[in-house]
């Protein structure tokens, strides 16, 4: 048994935290998170302190609920806007707003945004309210303002990503599929045609370059992280959509791409089939699992890995090699620190600020 | 939901039956109480409304040029009625509206003036015409887009368009309350009406907050947060009928919320959580207070009573949804 092992048993007999506490253990960290505090929706920066807890470093409040973030070339932050989604903020370190961009009419943000490598355009997932179909938002990062977009050849758009298997030329897309009316609101509906699929995109044009799709059409492909030592390889999180809960909770929640082939990871036990977030470290990937109360660990070449108990887990970010997870009351970092969060509620993702 | 109405429905013992066993909580009974003393009260004006909007627009189609200005007041007067009933019906979207996906049909939004003018050019002279027609060129926005931003003149295409889009509204409506009627008449098998439960709570979720954000809180923060000083550009912006989609949409909520013999805070407590729905019913009184009297004319009052629907809205989230024991959809633990 390696310490790693020793220490995941020690958690799953509810003895020692999974990692020790250890104060201080990564000084100069920095996250970047959205969350729901007592009075309101957040966006603002996490800090570790000396006694060993993550506390508030700055705060922004904003109107709704915040989901993807993104650290610009100079610093500043984006955070977009989620169900509904409506605005797409720049702040900065300090929790002070620099520039809103509202979304026109019949459009909605998706959640997510991803700078060019010069830091010049912004590409910001959409959809089209009266159609369902998903765009990419081309923007002109120094006044957030839409100059093209692209169709992403599905609906639900989520995660994007550059495309690092060609060389960061083209683009990664994820439609979710989920089909959503503005009208039928927060009930699903018409899930038998759903149409998860992953796209590639021109990085210049928006020309359509391939899509895959899993054989199991319930699969929603949603979150997205590189890993991958000898070649890279995508990480996918996945939503299950099944009708049967017995399908949805032995569902796979890991797919990976490795730029040819999509295929979906399974387990040694049910996740409730809901992966909240993803990070990748080298060959491991970490799909959190806030439905089944832990991180499912999986290696790249062998497969699954084990399931690491946290409380509400969700929020991961790749921390200097070590994935940094987020759950209700707790911060872990798999196999070294962890700390006590306050008393807020992290959406779905965070990132090293 | 008139308060005379909830009373009314009380004496004809539309209420959950007095002393309900708190693990015995029938959610066919409480549908059908929804039903019968929600649903089809407000799907029965929104046809009455409707009915009128027609004939409304007929005059003014037919108006003399020394008659047409005043029959254009008329109609404009008769599709604020309507929008209103409709509002009341819509606000909380469940059961026959959200399954017809009445919304989509009658209320687009935004509506799309070059598809209203193309299908104006098409001369649609059925309903089965207009059902070549998308919804972002029918319905009460493009009602709306026809009587104020480019109104009618009597004798025109625009005219014979905009009777045709009356005429369709006055259809969904009479669906609608024929569905109301079927399902106030017959109680639903458990599992479906527990189904329509968790559906009515999820749904009250979307509807207040599309009330505290779309039609309240952004309009003020997109006007405070834009480059330039601008005034807030509200829903049913072009009619002038802010106020009057802000009272029936709320009272619809509150009705729901609590204070009638067929709201969710009698469900909590007929299961048990009398706590919860003491602390739920006070905040909707709260939110009441807030609602009552604003005008777009008072942003920081309109802001204000956007937040506390949200405060409510999140705390029907966190503590009535669970108490219900039903899931909410994409909640912000479920995430994406």
């Amino acid at each position: 048994m390696n310490r790693r092992d020793f220490l995941a048993v020690l958690a799953a007999l509810g003895g020692l935290p999974l990692a020790g506490r250890v104060a201080a253990a990564t000084p100069g960290l920095r996250l970047a998170a959205s969350w729901q505090a007592a009075h309101g929706y957040q966006v603002g920066i996490l800090a570790p302190t000396d006694d060993g807890r993550i506390a508030v470093a700055a705060a922004l409040d904003v109107p709704t609920r915040a989901h993807g973030l993104l650290r610009e070339p100079g610093g500043t932050l984006l955070g977009v806007a989620r169900r509904p989604g409506d605005w797409l903020v720049r702040w900065n370190a300090a929790g002070q707003a620099l520039a809103w961009r509202w979304i026109e009419p019949g459009r909605a943000y998706a959640g997510h945004v991803l700078a060019s490598a010069d830091g010049r355009t912004l590409y910001t997932t959409e959809t089209d309210r009266a159609s369902g179909d998903g765009y990419v938002g081309v923007r002109d990062a120094a006044t957030l303002e839409k100059h093209d977009e692209w169709p992403t050849g599905g609906r639900d758009p989520h995660q994007l990503s550059w495309d690092a298997t060609q060389g960061g030329r083209s683009l990664i897309v994820a439609n979710g599929g989920v089909p959503t009316y503005p009208e039928t609101g927060r009930v699903k509906r018409d899930l038998d045609r759903m149409d998860s699929s992953l796209v590639r995109l021109h990085g210049e044009t928006g020309e359509r370059l391939g899509q895959w799709r899993l054989p199991d059409a319930r699969l929603s492909l949603r979150h997205l992280a590189w890993g991958g030592t000898r070649a890279p390889l995508l990480g996918i999180a996945l939503q299950a959509e099944h009708d049967r809960a017995e399908d949805k909770a032995t569902a796979p929640i890991l797919a990976l791409f490795d730029g040819t082939t999509l295929r979906s990871v399974a387990a040694d036990r049910p996740l409730a089939g809901y992966g909240g977030d993803i990070a990748a470290s080298g060959d491991r990937f970490a799909v959190s699992c806030p439905r089944d109360r832990g991180i499912a660990l999986y290696d790249a070449a062998r497969g699954w890995e084990r399931l690491l108990p946290l409380d509400e887990a969700c929020a991961l970010a790749d921390h200097a090699g070590r994935i940094l997870a987020g759950g209700r009351t707790q911060v872990m970092q798999i196999d070294a620190a962890s700390y006590d969060l306050p008393d807020l509620r992290l959406d779905n993702h965070w990132i090293v600020a | 939901m008139k308060r005379s109405f909830v009373l009314l429905a009380c004496l004809l013992g539309l209420s959950l039956p007095a002393g309900a066993d708190p693990t015995n909580f029938s959610a066919s009974a409480f549908m059908q109480a929804v039903h019968r003393a929600w649903g089809l009260p407000h799907a029965a004006a929104f046809v009455r409304e409707s009915a009128l909007l027609a004939p409304a627009l007929r005059t003014a189609c037919a108006a003399a040029p020394d008659q047409a200005g005043t029959a254009l007041d008329a109609a404009r007067t008769q599709w604020q009625a309507t929008l209103a009933s409709w509002e009341g019906l819509s606000a909380v979207a469940f059961g026959p509206v959200l399954e017809r996906r009445s919304q989509r049909q009658i209320d687009f939004i935004p509506t799309r003036a070059r598809m209203i003018e193309k299908a104006i050019q098409a001369t649609p002279a059925s309903l089965k015409d207009l059902e070549l027609v998308g919804t972002p060129a029918k319905g009460l926005p493009a009602l709306e887009w026809l009587l104020w931003v480019k109104p009618v003149a009597p004798g025109s295409a625009a005219c014979a368009y905009a009777l045709l889009l009356a005429d369709e509204v006055a259809q969904e409506a009479g669906a609608l309350e024929s569905a109301y009627r079927t399902l106030a008449a017959t109680p639903l098998p458990q599992a479906a009406a527990e189904a329509a439960f968790a559906e009515l709570v999820n749904q009250w979720v979307g509807g207040i907050g599309r009330l505290s954000w779309e039609h309240l809180a952004m309009p003020v923060r997109v006007a405070r947060t834009s480059q330039t000083p601008t005034a807030p550009v509200f829903p049913r912006n072009a009619s002038a009928s802010i106020a009057s989609v802000w009272d029936p949409a709320w009272s619809s909520l509150r009705d729901l919320a609590a204070g009638t013999d067929f709201a969710l805070d009698q469900a909590l407590a007929t299961r048990g959580h009398a706590a919860v729905a003491a602390d739920f019913a006070r905040a909707v009184r709260g939110a009441d207070a807030a609602m009552r009297g604003i005008s777009p004319k008072e942003t920081d009052r309109v802001l204000a009573a956007g937040e506390q629907l949200a405060a409510l809205k999140q705390q029907f989230e966190n503590q009535v949804a669970p108490a219900l024991g039903v899931a909410i959809g994409f909640s912000d633990a479920d995430g994406d």
